[in-house]
């Protein structure tokens, strides 16, 4: 059991190492630079070693095991050891010092890690680079290491016609000198140094990631052609395999560290031209010390850039990747999905102070009196079916339809302002004296308050320092302040005082009604003249997506009589998510009391917590006939492989598929106290009009719990029911 | 310019009454039109007396009510009821703004059905429902009101048998402080017997309990009282949810709701006196939302407002037959519409008024309808100008009950034309006839002749 523990332990590890050097956990990556690196036998073997020596020291001085699996801490001691490896030929001393070396690099890793770590800043290649550069620096006083004379482990030696004819075929292609330059800094990474290698590098990088692989092309031309038209020398990027500083730092910047968009490419535009003036700078004052620059110009720009970017205050246009996917292509769809779907859900749950459906009478920057300062600000009133907002003649406060009508407290907090004693205007009467009138100031959270004006004279419900729920009624509509004609005022503020100016704050959830029926809004801002009103949700429902840790949803399918069982837990971060034991796969969701919706999923797709990650992407816990709910999905599963993987060359710059998600309710048996509920999903891919890989899922509730779920493709049906 | 309309000429005391600075006023203000349509017009396309509903009248009320309590309280459904006005126009405008049906009959079940409401929305009530109406019921899944112990027995027995759980609510009346009290349908609240009969319900575990029902009278003055009634109700529904942690799904406010007719006997008219439907509203919801319900508890609100909601959608059109004066005097009006077809006339003083221009001169005036029975007073004093034989007039509030409790007496039944939103007259009713009224009489074979 622990030896198969370790032994995975080790294997992931190992394995990763190789992957991250492209900043990937990608296995085929991994096992074609583990093959390129045996292109030289003695260097690869090197590597291994080195590899070894980390993971063993890792386990015998107790680091963490997760950085051990996922390569982080041994990558660096790899390319110590391929270098070395590359460099000096087998005998004791060279064991020994690549033992001494390995240890050496795995503790300078942790150190950096740790130090820069704690700044958000990644080590990237740093480790290797001071354990080379001791190497080279010290080894002169060892003589009983020797540089090598003859590649004798090398593989080019004995098949020699692999190696030249890679390079004789380049030689017929266009632009020749310009592609073995590429495929030459390409294998330089591995201190390869023949086309063959960079080929296979290429290759991996295409396979691991499309947008990697245009991202190298991309970062190799600039600084080419940079280099091209400032008559640089050539020399250096040939001779010294520094070419892949390019290539490294447009995968870093470009798409790996900041998510992959037209943004990022322009961005590197202006960083790769640095790389190159560093490269010549560098090289100038390390030729001093007969010191190689290796990958210092891509540490330098890339923890520079990284290091700067963190300070922002706004971080609008080039966006940082927070949660590593360890994949261009993951990195850019989950953050474009995550933006269009969840993008507001940083803000607090915000609702309408109001019961039924009222109009907003005056929305943010009004002409009436949002303006300036106080622009970001509701009014509120209540319109008849002509949209007039009182019955003839209107003369009195008690014609106009809200007039004393609840007003409800918008979110819990505690009340820290009321006033209550200012008399309601006449109609077309203003008080500018006390302009906002009777009043209430609810604290919500630091820095964040919401107020209620021009209530009606002695209806105040609460007093300063109450705490209240959401949903309180707080006092009647009236007509006190700045107010011609009964309606409320709502805004939210950043002060706790009566006059505080507004703060822009979408209404978490509302619907707004129009001739064909209801909308639903997510995180908005309600427009002016727009009938508005709250979603109330069905118990019923909300009860069988009430997920709580250490719940076990488990379901029987009907054809196969296998069981499947998902269980609720909490990530340390506080995050819920469904886990399958039996498939390893993770659904992470939201529950938030009006929604319930899926965030993210690690795993098979062929897992039926797939299925149920999909089919229940997104579920309004409030029941509405005829509501129609849509929502985007990841592209990848509704088309083709060969069309996603096309696809991921453009995605950088424009998306051209789409996955379109939609949700209604086929069946409520009874709308007022329902005991089984219906609805359906559609998930489908939209490539230019043509739909396709849709699937379809149907939940049926009942008894407080999902009772049915089918799952329905072009291709298989799969009927699940609630084990009892 | 048109031709000056004669008038004869009236000799009156003169009544100096009470000083005030505005002179008396005379009642009227002649309606020539109803929604952009000439009532002289109307009489002679669809005849004389006729019946008028306005569909924007009737869309304007139910949407008003239905504003005024959703933005009071969350959880609002109105049934209409069906006994105030069944003509199959009218429950279907009401059902197209959403309203359910609240019927207490067998028959009118039936109409709701063929309307086209899901079973599941019929409200049944009333204390008449026999064994074949509650098998239709149960069968159909709708909420039954069971008015009293022996139904509730009979329910139970039938649920047995059908092997169903028959969905139920409870009719409670109590006391509200108003005179009369309706303790005569349903279970009393104060003296036990509405506990009585939720406990049986709870114990026979046949019947679903799913609301509470009251109805505490008919045009109530004090919106106060609902108030009380809400609080009770809230008050059964909370000690059900403690007793037995069963939550029941709605409250049943039932109607009662005044219109603005004068009732007999009122000294004020009643557009003065009448509460408005956002006091009952207000005493209603704040009784709820202050019961203390928790929020996934708090029961829906149903209202069977019948009254309130299509009163003053319908008028009355009518032609004078003949002026005569009475031997004391007085002025009598003889009207070609009486009591069969305008039932309210027995409680109310309906406000007439004349549908062509007057002068300022008025006549107090006897106006009888021409049924040849003593009974057949529309209005035993009204203040009118002197009408001709021939002239028109319109009855105002006389949408609910009229036409539903109107019968063929002596005289025929008008027809009813609605008017759409739009200003287009509908006939959603045709004029009686006599093969209408013969249509289920058997005649003998025997009585088929005779000789004089």
């Amino acid at each position: 059991m622990k030896l198969q523990y370790y032994i995975k332990l080790f294997w992931e590890g190992f394995i990763n190492s190789y992957s991250q050097i492209f900043f990937s956990n990608n296995k085929i990556l991994a096992y074609i630079l583990l093959l390129v690196s045996f292109f030289d036998i003695g260097a690869g073997l090197s590597g291994v070693i080195a590899i070894l020596i980390g993971q063993v020291t890792c386990v015998l001085f107790n680091f963490s095991h997760a950085l051990l699996r996922d390569g982080t801490y041994t990558y660096n001691s790899l390319m110590v050891g391929l270098a070395i490896g590359m460099f000096y030929d087998f005998n004791l001393s060279f064991f020994i010092l690549l033992l001494v070396i390995s240890f050496l690099t795995l503790f300078i890793t942790i150190w950096f890690s740790v130090s820069l770590g704690k700044r958000g800043l990644p080590m990237l290649s740093i480790p290797f680079l001071l354990g080379l550069w001791i190497i080279i620096l010290g080894v002169d006083n060892f003589s009983a290491l020797e540089l090598k004379q003859k590649e004798i482990l090398s593989l080019a030696r004995y098949f020699p016609e692999l190696f030249t004819g890679v390079t004789d075929f380049i030689g017929e292609l266009p632009f020749a000198n310009v592609i073995y330059l590429y495929f030459r800094s390409l294998g330089a990474i591995f201190f390869q140094f023949n086309d063959l290698a960079g080929l296979l590098t290429a290759i991996a990088i295409l396979i691991y990631s499309r947008i990697g692989f245009l991202l190298s092309i991309f970062g190799f031309l600039i600084g080419y052609t940079f280099y091209y038209y400032l008559e640089g020398d050539f020399s250096q990027l040939i001779y010294s395999y520094i070419g892949f500083n390019f290539i490294l730092t447009a995968i870093a910047l470009g798409g790996f560290f900041v998510i992959p968009s037209r943004k990022s490419f322009l961005l590197l535009l202006l960083t790769i031209p640095i790389i190159a003036i560093l490269i010549s700078a560098l090289h100038t004052l390390f030729t001093q010390f007969g010191l190689p620059l290796f990958s210092l110009p891509f540490n330098i720009v890339v923890l520079l850039f990284l290091s700067a970017m963190m300070t922002r205050f706004k971080t609008a246009g080039l966006t940082l990747v927070t949660l590593q996917q360890f994949s261009p292509e993951k990195n850019h769809y989950k953050f474009f999905n995550a933006v269009e779907r969840f993008s507001s859900d940083t803000y607090y749950h915000i609702s309408l102070p109001i019961m039924g459906e009222w109009r907003i009478s005056q929305g943010y920057d009004g002409n009436i009196t949002h303006k300036g300062e106080w622009g970001q600000a509701l009014d509120f009133d209540i319109v008849n079916h002509d949209g007039a907002t009182y019955k003839l003649p209107g003369l009195e406060l008690k014609d106009y339809y809200c007039y004393d009508i609840p007003v409800l407290a918008t979110a819990a907090g505690i009340v820290v302002e009321v006033i209550d004693n200012i008399e309601d205007n006449k109609i077309g009467d203003v008080n500018l004296d006390n302009n906002w009138g009777n009043t209430v100031v609810i604290k919500h959270g630091e820095y964040l308050f919401s107020k209620l004006s021009h209530l009606k004279i002695n209806t105040l419900q609460v007093k300063k320092g109450d705490y209240i729920q959401k949903g309180k009624i707080i006092g009647y509509c009236g007509s006190s302040g700045r107010s011609p004609e009964p309606h409320i005022h709502f805004q939210m503020q950043t002060t706790p005082y009566v006059g505080s100016k507004t703060l822009a704050h979408p209404i978490s959830y509302y619907l707004t009604k129009d001739k064909s029926g209801y909308s639903f809004h997510e995180f908005d801002i309600p427009k002016e003249g727009q009938i508005v009103a709250n979603v109330a949700t069905t118990p019923l429902l909300a009860r069988a997506f009430h997920l709580i840790p250490g719940m076990k949803l488990e379901f029987v399918n009907k054809e196969t009589g296998n069981i499947v069982s998902w269980e609720v837990f909490v990530s340390a971060t506080n995050q819920t998510y469904l886990y399958c034991s039996k498939t390893k796969s993770t659904a992470y969701f939201v529950n938030n009391g009006t929604m319930f919706y899926f965030t993210d999923y690690y795993g098979s797709k062929k897992a039926l917590l797939h299925s149920f990650y999909i089919g229940a992407h997104k579920v309004v816990l409030g029941c509405y006939k005829d509501l129609i709910l849509e929502d985007n999905l990841l592209i990848q599963g509704f088309f083709s492989p060969f069309i996603t993987f096309i696809h991921d060359f453009t995605a950088p710059f424009f998306h051209y598929c789409k996955a379109k998600y939609q949700f209604r309710f086929s069946k409520i048996d009874n709308e007022h106290k329902p005991t089984e509920i219906e609805f359906t999903t559609e998930s489908k891919g939209v490539l230019f009009g043509n739909e396709s890989n849709e699937f379809k899922a149907v939940f049926n509730i009942k008894n407080n719990t999902i009772s049915t779920i089918k799952f329905k493709s072009s291709k298989k049906e799969i009927n699940l029911k609630c084990k009892e | 310019m048109d031709k000056k309309q004669y008038e004869r000429p009236i000799i009156k005391p003169l009544n100096t009454g009470l000083m005030n600075k505005f002179g008396t006023k005379t009642e009227y203000t002649p309606m020539t039109h109803i929604d952009g349509n000439k009532v002289s017009d109307l009489l002679e396309k669809y005849g004389s007396p006729l019946f008028v509903l306005s569909e924007r009248k009737i869309r304007e009320n139910i949407r008003s009510a239905k504003r005024i309590f959703e933005t009071r309280y969350p959880k609002v459904q109105f049934a209409w009821s069906y006994k105030t006005n069944y003509l199959n126009a009218v429950c279907n405008i009401f059902h197209q703004e959403g309203s359910w049906g609240e019927v207490v009959s067998m028959f009118e079940y039936e109409k709701a059905m063929k309307n086209g409401v899901p079973t599941d929305k019929i409200l049944f009530n009333g204390p008449d429902k026999t064994d074949e109406d509650l098998i239709v019921a149960i069968n159909n899944n709708s909420p039954i009101h069971i008015d009293h112990l022996d139904e509730l027995y009979r329910l139970t027995e039938l649920a047995k048998e059908m092997h169903k759980k028959p969905r139920v609510a409870i009719r409670v009346n109590m006391d509200t402080g108003i005179y009369p009290m309706w303790d005569r349908f349903g279970f009393n609240y104060e003296n036990g017997q509405a506990w009585e009969a939720i406990n049986k319900i709870m114990a026979s575990e046949t019947l679903d309990l799913i609301g509470l029902h009251c109805h505490i009278g008919t045009f109530m003055l004090m919106a106060s009282a609902y108030g009380v009634a809400a609080s009770k109700m809230a008050d059964l529904a909370q000690g059900i949810k403690k007793r037995y942690n069963k939550t029941i799904t709605y409250i049943d406010m039932g109607g009662g709701f005044a219109s603005k007719n004068t009732l007999k006997g009122a000294y004020q008219p009643g557009t003065d006196t009448v509460p408005e439907i956002h006091e009952y509203a207000e005493a209603i919801t704040t009784a709820l939302l202050n019961a203390g319900f928790d929020n996934d508890d708090l029961p829906y609100l149903y209202l069977e407002t019948g009254r309130a909601l299509i009163d003053d959608a319908g008028f009355l059109l009518g032609s004078v037959i003949s002026n005569k004066r009475l031997s004391d005097g007085r002025r009598a009006t003889i009207m070609d519409f009486g009591v069969n077809i305008l039932f309210t006339a027995f409680w109310y003083n309906h406000k007439i008024s004349p549908a062509q221009e007057f002068s300022h001169h008025t006549e107090d005036t006897v106006m009888y309808g021409p049924l040849c029975m003593n009974i057949d007073v529309v209005r035993e004093n009204v203040t009118m100008p002197p009408l001709n034989k021939g002239d028109n007039v319109v009855v105002h509030y006389v949408g609910a009950y009229n036409i539903t409790q109107s019968m063929q007496f002596i005289s025929l039944r008008p027809a009813v034309v609605l008017i759409d939103t739009k200003g287009n007259p509908h006939i959603i009713k045709n004029k009686e006839s006599l093969e209408d009224v013969e249509v289920k009489e058997v005649k003998p074979e025997y009585l088929s002749t005779f000789e004089l």
